[in-house]
C-alpha cells in the first residue's frame, strides 16, 4: 500500500479510537444527564451500540447483519475497524488482521486519551504522560551486540526440605515484572551492598540464576540460609506458612533497600505492593464519621460470614463484598469522640489506594475460640477471575454511591482493571 | 394492547437509540460484563475459544465465533440473565412513563 494512503488510513484509524476512547469516559459515572450523539448504520439507521467504521470512507454500519462487510464488498474499500476493540477487519482475507503498527497505535491512542481523563485527587495534577523510550546512539550500540533472551523466566526450583512454601513465593517473585525490571535493571549491586545477610542481594542472585543460560531447576539455597538467619520464624524444615513467609520476605527487601525509610517508603517493594486501607467508623447517634487511613501490603479476606456459615458467594467478589460490608460494632467497642458517649456504631473498610500489585490472602485457618485444638482449615474453592475491576471496593467509588452527579469522577475504567 | 409490528419496531428503534444515545447500554453491558466474569462465564468462554482456534485450520474468525455464540447463549446463568433482563425491563417501563 502506498504511503499517503496508508498514513490516511491510520490517521482514520487513530481518530476512531480516540473517538470510542472518549466516549467510553464519558458513560462511566453513572447518572449522568448529558446526551452523546451515536452513530447509525448508513445501510439500515439502526443506532449502533457497536459501530464498525470503514477506514477508506465515512460508512459505518453493522457487523451482526453484515451491513458494513457488503458495504467493503461493493465499494472496493479494504479495512474496517470495530470502534470497541480497535481491531481491523480486511475484506478481501475476510477475517481480522494483526500488524504490530496497529497494536502499537491503539495503545498509545487509547492511553493518551486516558491520560488526559485521569485527575489525581490529592496533587491535582495532570496525569504524566507516557513517552516511549527509544535508544541514543551509545544505547543503540551497546544493543547491537547484546543478545535477546526470553522475559518469561522459566526455570524450576528445587524442594530444599519442605520449602514448598518458600519456592512459590519466590516464583511468584520472580514473575513480577516489576521486581523483575528492578533487579535486572542492576538497581541493587550485591558488590556494592554493605549489608550482611541481604535478603536484596538474595534477590539479584535469583533473577541472575533464573535468567542465566543455564535452565536445569535450582535451588535457592543460599536464599533459604539468609532468610533463616534474619527470621527465626521461618527456620528449620517444618512447614511453614507461605503468607507469613511472603510478608516477612517483602520487609526484608524493604529493610535492606537503599533508600528504604519507614515513613512513607519509596523502595521498590513499596512501589509495587503498599496500598492504603481506609476504616470509616460511623456513630448511630451524631452521625459522626471517624476515619483512619492504615498502610498494607496485602489485602487478607474471610471466607466465612459473621454467622459462620459460608456465603453463598465463592469469588473473590464476594470476598471482597464482605470484606466492605458494614459491619456493626457493639456498644462497648466504640466511643465517640463527638459526643462522647458508648454507642452503637458502624465500622466499613474500603480501599483508599490501590498498589500496582494487589495481592490477596484468604483466610483458610480457622482458630475456634472454644477449645485450644489446632486451627482447622478451611479449603473451599474460592473462584477468582482472570481480570477483576477494583473500582467498587475503593473508597472514592463507595463515597460517591448514592450521589446524583458524580461530584468527583473516579478516572479512566481501566485504571481499575487488574489482571491475573 | 396490541400494536402492529411496524409501530413496535418504531418503539424499539426509538428505545434502542435512546438506551445508547443516554449511556445506560453501556452501563448495562459493563454491569452484565462484571457479573459474568465473576461467575467464571467469561473466562470459560475465553479457553474455550483458544482451544477451538489451536486446532482450526484454516484459523477464521467467522467459525469460531459461530460455534461459541451458541455455547454462550445457552451457559448464561439463569440468574444473571433474570438479572439483567429486568434491569433493562425497567428501563423501558420508565420511558414509557416519561
Amino acid at each position: 500500500m502506498d504511503t499517503p494512503a496508508r498514513e490516511g488510513l491510520l490517521t482514520k484509524y487513530k481518530t476512531v479510537v480516540a473517538w470510542h476512547a472518549r466516549r467510553i469516559q464519558d458513560t462511566s459515572p453513572p447518572g449522568k444527564r448529558r446526551k452523546l450523539s451515536a452513530p447509525t448504520c448508513d445501510t439500515c439507521d439502526a443506532t449502533l451500540s457497536r459501530p464498525f467504521v470503514c477506514l477508506s470512507c465515512p460508512f459505518a454500519g453493522c457487523w451482526s447483519d453484515e451491513h458494513i462487510t457488503s458495504h467493503l464488498i461493493e465499494a472496493g474499500h479494504s479495512f474496517c475497524v470495530d470502534t470497541r476493540s480497535g481491531s481491523v477487519f480486511c475484506a478481501d482475507c475476510d477475517d481480522f488482521i494483526y500488524h504490530p503498527a496497529i497494536d502499537e497505535l491503539y495503545l498509545s491512542t487509547v492511553v493518551l486519551i486516558e491520560e488526559q481523563r485521569t485527575h489525581f485527587q490529592v496533587a491535582k495534577r495532570a496525569r504524566e504522560h507516557y513517552q516511549v523510550w527509544t535508544p541514543n546512539g551509545e544505547e543503540s550500540a551497546a544493543l547491537k551486540d547484546a543478545t535477546v533472551l526470553p522475559c518469561q523466566g522459566r526455570r524450576g526450583l528445587l524442594n530444599l526440605g519442605q520449602t514448598c512454601f518458600f519456592n512459590v513465593i519466590l516464583q511468584s517473585f520472580i514473575h513480577n515484572p516489576l521486581l523483575r525490571n528492578y533487579f535486572l535493571g542492576d538497581r541493587h549491586n550485591t558488590r556494592l551492598c554493605k549489608h550482611a545477610d541481604c535478603t536484596c542481594c538474595e534477590m539479584d542472585n535469583l533473577f541472575s540464576e533464573i535468567y542465566s543460560s543455564n535452565q536445569s531447576p535450582f535451588g535457592p539455597t543460599s536464599f533459604l540460609a539468609t532468610t533463616w538467619k534474619v527470621s527465626a520464624e521461618v527456620s528449620g524444615y517444618s512447614q511453614q506458612d507461605a503468607h507469613e513467609f511472603f510478608i516477612t520476605a517483602l520487609n526484608q527487601i524493604h529493610g535492606t533497600c537503599r533508600g528504604s525509610t519507614n515513613i512513607s517508603c519509596n523502595c521498590i517493594i513499596h512501589q509495587t505492593f503498599a496500598g492504603q486501607l481506609q476504616s470509616d467508623v460511623t456513630c448511630e447517634r451524631c452521625r459522626n464519621i471517624t476515619s483512619t487511613v492504615d498502610p498494607m501490603l496485602d489485602i487478607s479476606l474471610e471466607l466465612k460470614g459473621m454467622g459462620g456459615e459460608m456465603g453463598g458467594e465463592n469469588s473473590l467478589a464476594g470476598c471482597l463484598r464482605r470484606f466492605t460490608k458494614p459491619e456493626k460494632l457493639g456498644a462497648k467497642e466504640y466511643s465517640c469522640s463527638k459526643c462522647t458517649k458508648a454507642h452503637e456504631a458502624v465500622k466499613r473498610l474500603s480501599i483508599r489506594k490501590l498498589p500496582l500489585v494487589l495481592s490477596f490472602q484468604f483466610k483458610r485457618f480457622e482458630h475456634k475460640t472454644t477449645s485450644k485444638a489446632v486451627p482447622k482449615k478451611i479449603g473451599t474453592p474460592v473462584r477468582f477471575p482472570a481480570s477483576i475491576n477494583m473500582a467498587p471496593y475503593t473508597t472514592l467509588v463507595m463515597n460517591n454511591l448514592g450521589k446524583d452527579e458524580a461530584s468527583s469522577y473516579p478516572g479512566p475504567e481501566t485504571m481499575y482493571e487488574y489482571d491475573l | 394492547m396490541s400494536k402492529s409490528s411496524s409501530e413496535t419496531d418504531e418503539l424499539y428503534t426509538q428505545i434502542h437509540r435512546r438506551m445508547v444515545e443516554s449511556g445506560e447500554w453501556d452501563r448495562f453491558l459493563r454491569l452484565l460484563s462484571s457479573k459474568l466474569s465473576e461467575h467464571g462465564w467469561s473466562d470459560e468462554l475465553c479457553h474455550r475459544a483458544k482451544e477451538r482456534a489451536r486446532v482450526m485450520d484454516p484459523l477464521s474468525f467467522r467459525t469460531v465465533l459461530e460455534e461459541i455464540s451458541s455455547h454462550a447463549q445457552a451457559t448464561v446463568p439463569p440468574p444473571i440473565r433474570r438479572e439483567i433482563t429486568n434491569v433493562i425491563r425497567q428501563y423501558v417501563k420508565d420511558q414509557f412513563e416519561k
